[in-house]
């Protein structure tokens, strides 16, 4: 058992659970207010001097509550803005952190563990790379290791460490196997959302609204394929298509969302018809908390394992169920010479031609015009196309803002911006020309992380055009690439160092494409990869691949094989770890024939040796032997005292003896019942 | 109040069939009783909680760390319960003592090669502890009991608690000694009053003459036997001065209750403590409790079955 | 046994007639160097046996009567002023000799007793200051009468673990005394062939300790030891000198018997002689059987891995 009562100076595990929740507290980085940071620090240093002696008192429980009221009141001021969840973090790190400055009893202490248990679960959820889950790992590993100082307060560090080392190898196993083998439960209810992500894709555009386009190199999602990744030129991934303008702004139809809705309700989905060369590949997306999903166009999903959560919508849009919280892992074929003509005529032409009633009259105006000359709808998107490539058009984030009539503003005033402007004036003018035309929202580039796969960041964030022309559907269009090829070709990073615009979230960022730093990073990215791929992207599907590996057929009789042989292995290694060892030292060789002499003889006659000597116990016997089989436990008799009291000679050996004496037992009828009296 | 009792005595009787008295024992799983701690329950809570957080927010990392605390709660199980089977308790015998000291029962621990941590042993009902290291060199624990009166009385179970490695998991078991303890009654100093024992078996008092137990030195009186006197002092030049030689064959006489007034237990005091001043000074008494009569002699086994006499007079409630 | 020891224990029957273990066992304890004491009511043949021994073994006999008025002086020796010479001579007390028999041991005072038996630990006596070697070999046989007679001091239980063996001769049997009123009166004679000399004592002495004690023999003694210490069936457990007394007198018991190994058996042939007095810590009673001893004995498996 613990102790009862806390000592106040010089009680290890005090110091190292203050320490943890320093580290803990600073690690979380932007989640923790500053000054909940710097009362952290203080605790930290009022039980440094505590330890050392150097005050003999801790503070009063006065102080220390109005320390807690006060914290509570700037905590509440402070958190406006914060997430449900880093709000929790603050007031956990606070609570204990006032708790810390007056721990006292047993229960204190144990209360202070769980609550740092709860923390690390917390920056479990915050963050899912390599390295962060890697520190994670170990500050819940030190904390076992205090909890273990605390109960085992005079052994040695060394063996402290050694003990707990055992504890975790024998508990590794069996979490692994629990791991991999226990089923997955879908989520019981909704969850509240984490920090808003600042970066990723927004479901509204408004380009005139941005003047500079900050641009994340936070990873959106990777790409695995099973041949050689596309060029670049082919790698756009769609996300969401926005269908609804109202002069400034695009944001995604309402009736797109509801019917949306219905469709997943009745359960209906759409499959395209596919035609031609096929591409198979893997995407690891990070969180976004939204439902859809990035694919190349046509992307179906590849196996109808994946049918449960991914569903196909009629605007060639993958989504999900249940929004992506933590990192989701998808695999897909795509079919990129696919005529995407389905889809339902009348949704479309509806939701994709609506134009607003005012306003951008300029465009108006010079579409008709553009219109007349260009009859044809083919001929009318080339036109289109070779306006934005003769005209002196600029590719550039800083564009000036354009509020009002900002298409007017783009096409004939400025003619300056990035995607989002060249996509909405495109969509704009298809539109006003009677042609259905939406902007998809999504990606396009990616760099190489190894030869078959892509990671593409958040600043490959694009927007292009699709536009229904005759019978052969959706085309693609990208005014972009008459402007920028190389932001096409090259990927937006290569554009922008370019052009000098790339703007970091990492001081170094420019550093980190150097020499060493780079194949740092390289490595860095790749076993981050890794990471997501083999252990955050085991989810359900892959588990039922597992088990239809190990087993062929998913029947329940397999299954639950399965199951129970699970089962047994985990008693298995319990059984390993703590079955009590033979204790015992070896016995010599002829201790052993002399004990099996014994047992024979003891069947034999019913008496049991009990606690008698060798001699005796012949003695005891010899009456109710026959002659042969007396003759040859008296020799075994004999050599066992010799060998045991004498000095043993190796030479002797007595197994022919005892093989003799088998053969006589065999050969005379067993004597049962009561022994003769002596 | 009455309630409490009665469970109390339900346990008692349960107890006592399930760990028999005994004054030496090793834990096995019969006398084992194994469980959660309070800081073990919030663990289980926590750990589930962490698994339905893991489960609605796909979260394969907490996922893994539910599991694993869970495992690892598993392995302390069987690690908790291996590193308390196999204790082994051995309780010495009670020596007695007089009222108003504390008995004082040690348990010496025999411990093999994978106990370790704390052990915290007590009295069942009582709420003081006491912590031993299981690795250190001197595994003995030395429980008090206060004494209030005098008599035999049985020892209290004693409670003995691990929960090494996290403290997770609890094991524990409640051993009776089988000891009773022996108190004697308060020593009350007083004058020695030994009776003249009537003559019997031939013994008379003897005369102490040769009986050398050198004793004191006194001056010398003119009629003290020239024997007696210490020649060598005087060959140095010193005093005439006599040896006196201790008698231990003494007055052999009885002490006696009845000559000690009305006050029962003042008299048992007064006579405890004459009796142990006798004992130590190695004189023959004998002890009279009205009916019960201890013939005279002068041994250690002696004065105990005197004090013994003494402690369980008039008690009516007789082990 | 042995040819030599077998003519001896004959002599010695001849002395003491149907006693043939106790006499082996006197004979051990010789042999292992040790002090017996022997515990009789009057009359059972102590004296007759110190005597024999003492003939047998050629050894310089003395025999002292403990009274309740013995001084250690009348055992130990005085110092005498010589008139003459005007200085102290020594005079030794009957202590030297090398086969005494303390006689009625616990009639002494304790003071007296511990004059004895300290001499007996330190084989030297020392007086004013001068230090006089006792005779080797060296052996005292004390007797102690059992029954409670006021007036006495039993040897307590720390000077009865000085004696390596305790025994006990009792009544013989119907025959025993049969055989010895018919007999002649006149004490048989002893022949010189039939004894042993002190220099071949020395020498057998020296080989039964030098017989071999396997691992598995200190086992079971330490197994048996630690049994007595650990319950509380046993309120004087064995100390440790008991079990090096146990060890000697199991090696002697094995030499007697001509063996040059120690088997379990010689162990547990010795065990009550060599436990039973430290065991109970006080005087037996008369006629009581060893039963402390064999409870122990009973409860620990020689064999045991």
């Amino acid at each position: 058992m613990m102790m009862e009562n806390i000592p106040v100076k010089g009680y290890l595990p005090t110091i190292l659970i203050a320490l943890f929740y320093g580290v803990i507290a600073l690690s979380m980085g932007s989640n923790v207010h500053f000054w909940v940071l710097l009362l952290c620090g203080c605790v930290l240093f009022v039980r440094l001097s505590l330890y050392f002696g150097h005050n003999k008192h801790t503070p009063k429980k006065r102080t220390v509550n109005l320390l807690a009221v006060l914290s509570a009141i700037a905590l509440l001021t402070t958190s406006g803005d914060l997430g449900l969840l880093p709000i929790m973090i603050n007031l956990l790190i606070l609570a204990c952190s006032l708790k810390l400055m007056l721990i006292a009893y047993r229960r204190d202490f144990y209360q202070l563990i769980i609550c740092a248990t709860f923390l690390v679960a917390c920056g479990f959820i915050l963050y899912q790379s390599l390295f962060r889950s890697v520190f994670y790992a170990l500050a819940l590993i030190f904390l076992f290791y205090i909890l273990l100082s605390a109960h085992a307060p005079y052994a040695r560090a060394k063996i402290r460490q050694k003990r707990l080392a055992i504890l975790l190898i024998q508990a590794l196993p069996v979490a692994v196997l629990l791991f991999v083998f226990l089923p997955r439960l879908p989520p019981l209810w909704k969850m509240p959302e984490g920090k808003q992500t600042e970066t990723g894709l927004s479901e509204t555009m408004t380009p005139g609204d941005i003047a500079k386009l900050t641009k994340s190199d936070k990873l959106a999602f990777t790409a695995t394929f099973d041949q050689r990744p596309p060029a670049p030129q082919n790698r756009y991934w769609r996300a969401f298509s926005l269908e609804s303008f109202d002069g400034k702004t695009w944001t995604v139809s309402d009736t797109r969302h509801f019917a949306r809705r219905q469709l997943q309700q009745i359960n209906r989905v759409f499959t395209p018809r596919t035609q031609g060369v096929a591409i198979d590949y893997e995407i690891i997306l990070e969180p976004t908390q939204k439902q859809w999903l990035v694919g190349l166009d046509t992307a179906t999903p590849s196996d109808s394992s994946y049918s449960q959560n991914l569903w196909q919508g009629w605007d060639y849009q993958l989504s999900t169920r249940k929004p992506v919280f933590s990192r989701y892992a998808y695999a897909l074929t795509s079919y990129p010479n696919t005529i995407r003509n389905q889809g339902i005529g009348s949704l479309d032409s509806q939701v994709n031609l609506q134009v607003p009633e005012q306003g951008n009259e300029e465009t108006v105006d010079w579409v008709a015009a553009l219109r007349q000359q260009h009859p044809n709808n083919q001929g009318f998107a080339k036109a289109l196309m070779a306006y934005f490539k003769h005209n002196d058009f600029e590719y550039t984030l800083t564009p000036p803002p354009m509020t009002t009539d900002p298409v007017d503003s783009f096409l004939f005033t400025y003619k300056a911006g990035f995607c989002a402007h060249y996509a909405s004036a495109m969509a704009y003018a298809f539109r006003l020309a009677g042609i259905p035309a939406r902007i998809v929202s999504g990606y396009q580039g990616g760099t190489a992380l190894n030869d078959n796969t892509l990671s593409i960041y958040q600043y490959d964030a694009h927007a292009w055009v699709e536009a229904w022309i005759d019978e052969n559907g959706w085309q693609q269009f990208d005014p972009t690439t008459m402007v920028a090829p190389s932001r096409v070709n090259g990927g937006f990073e290569h554009a922008a160092r370019y052009s000098g615009e790339l703007i970091g979230e990492h001081p170094f960022n420019g550093l980190s494409h150097q020499g060493i730093f780079a194949y740092f990073s390289a490595l860095g990215a790749k076993m981050d990869y890794m990471w997501s791929r083999w252990f955050l992207g085991f989810n359900e599907e892959r588990q039922t691949d597992i088990f239809k590996h190990i087993l062929g057929k998913l029947s329940p009789l397999r299954i639950a094989l399965l199951g129970s042989s699970i089962i047994l292995l985990i008693i298995g290694l319990l059984t390993l770890y703590f079955m009590p060892r033979r204790q015992r030292a070896p016995l010599a060789e002829h201790q052993r024939n002399y004990l099996t002499a014994v047992q024979l003889i003891e069947k034999f006659t019913g008496i049991r040796r009990e606690d008698k000597s060798a001699r005796r116990y012949f003695a005891t016997v010899k009456g109710t032997l026959p002659d042969p089989v007396r003759r040859r436990f008296l020799t075994i008799t004999e050599y066992f005292e010799h060998q045991e009291y004498d000095a043993p000679d190796p030479k002797v050996v007595i197994k022919t003896t005892l093989a003799q004496l088998k053969t006589a037992l065999k050969n005379t009828k067993p004597i049962l019942g009561d022994p003769p009296s002596p | 109040m009455v309630k409490n009792v009665a469970i109390r005595a339900l346990a008692e009787r349960w107890l006592k069939k399930r760990i028999s008295p005994q004054q030496t024992l090793t834990l096995n799983r019969k006398n084992i009783f194994i469980f959660p701690g309070l800081f073990g329950l919030f663990y289980i809570a926590m750990t589930m909680c962490l698994f339905i957080l893991a489960i609605n927010y796909q979260n394969n990392l907490l996922l893994f760390m539910s599991q694993f605390l869970a495992s690892l709660l598993l392995i302390t199980l069987f690690t908790t319960y291996k590193n308390f089977s196999g204790l082994h308790f051995h309780a010495k015998a009670v020596k007695p003592v007089f009222m108003g000291e504390d008995v004082v029962l040690q348990i010496k621990i025999a411990t093999q090669k994978q106990h370790c941590g704390h052990l915290e042993a007590r009295w069942r009902h009582q709420r003081q502890k006491h912590l031993i290291d299981l690795e250190s060199d001197d595994t003995t624990i030395r429980l008090p009991v206060s004494t209030t009166q005098r008599g035999e009385f049985t020892l209290p179970r004693v409670t003995f608690s691990l929960a090494y490695p996290l403290g997770l998991i609890r094991c524990w078991t409640h051993i009776d000694f089988d000891q009773n303890y022996l108190v004697y009654p308060q020593k009350q100093p007083c004058a020695l009053l030994l009776s003249s024992a009537p003559v019997e078996e031939g013994e008379q008092q003897t005369i102490a003459s040769g009986n050398d137990d050198f004793y004191a030195i006194q001056p010398w009186q003119k009629t003290d036997p020239l024997h007696r006197v210490a020649w060598k002092r005087v060959a140095k030049g010193g005093d005439w001065t006599t040896k006196v030689f201790s008698t231990p064959q003494a007055q052999t006489g009885y002490l006696d209750i009845a000559e000690h007034g009305a006050d029962v237990e003042l008299a048992l005091k007064r006579l405890s403590w004459q009796v142990d001043t006798l004992a130590r000074q190695g004189a023959t008494y004998g002890l009279r409790l009205h009916q019960l009569t201890i013939a005279p002699a002068n041994t250690d086994a002696h004065r105990k079955a005197c004090l013994r006499a003494l402690a369980v007079f008039a008690k009516s409630t007789t082990l | 046994m042995r040819t030599d020891f077998q003519q001896i224990l004959a002599t010695l029957l001849a002395h003491i007639i149907g006693k043939p273990h106790q006499l082996k066992l006197a004979m051990t304890c010789l042999l292992a160097e040790g002090h017996l004491l022997i515990e009789d009511l009057p009359g059972m043949g102590k004296t007759t046996l110190s005597h024999a021994l003492a003939r047998v073994f050629n050894l310089s006999y003395s025999r002292i009567q403990f009274t309740s008025d013995l001084l250690p002086a009348d055992i130990l020796g005085v110092n005498v002023f010589d008139q003459q010479k005007h200085n102290f001579r020594f005079h030794s007390g009957p202590i030297f000799n090398e086969l005494i028999l303390a006689d009625e041991i616990n009639r002494a005072s304790p003071k007296t007793q511990s004059a004895l038996l300290e001499a007996m630990e330190e084989s030297q006596v020392s007086l004013d200051g001068e230090t006089h070697q006792l005779p080797s070999p060296f052996f005292v046989i004390a007797t102690q009468n059992p029954s409670y007679q006021s007036g006495t001091y039993p040897l307590p239980e720390s000077q009865l673990d000085r004696f390596l063996m305790r025994i006990s001769l009792g009544y013989p049997s119907y025959e025993a005394e049969k055989q010895m009123l018919t007999q002649s009166s006149m004490k048989p004679q002893l022949q010189l062939a039939d004894t042993i000399s002190p220099v071949d004592l020395i020498d057998y002495q020296r080989q039964a300790l030098a017989v071999n004690c396997a691992d598995s023999i200190i086992h079971y003694i330490l197994r048996l030891v630690n049994k007595s210490r650990e319950q509380s069936a046993y309120p004087q457990p064995l100390s440790p000198r008991a079990s090096k007394a146990l060890l000697r007198a199991s090696k002697a018991w094995a030499f007697l018997h001509d063996r040059d190994y120690v088997l379990p058996e010689d162990v547990q042939a010795v065990f009550a002689a060599v436990a039973e007095h430290r065991l109970k810590g006080v005087q037996l009673e008369w006629g009581e059987e060893s039963a402390l001893s064999q409870q122990l004995l009973d409860s620990v498996d020689p064999l045991a891995a």
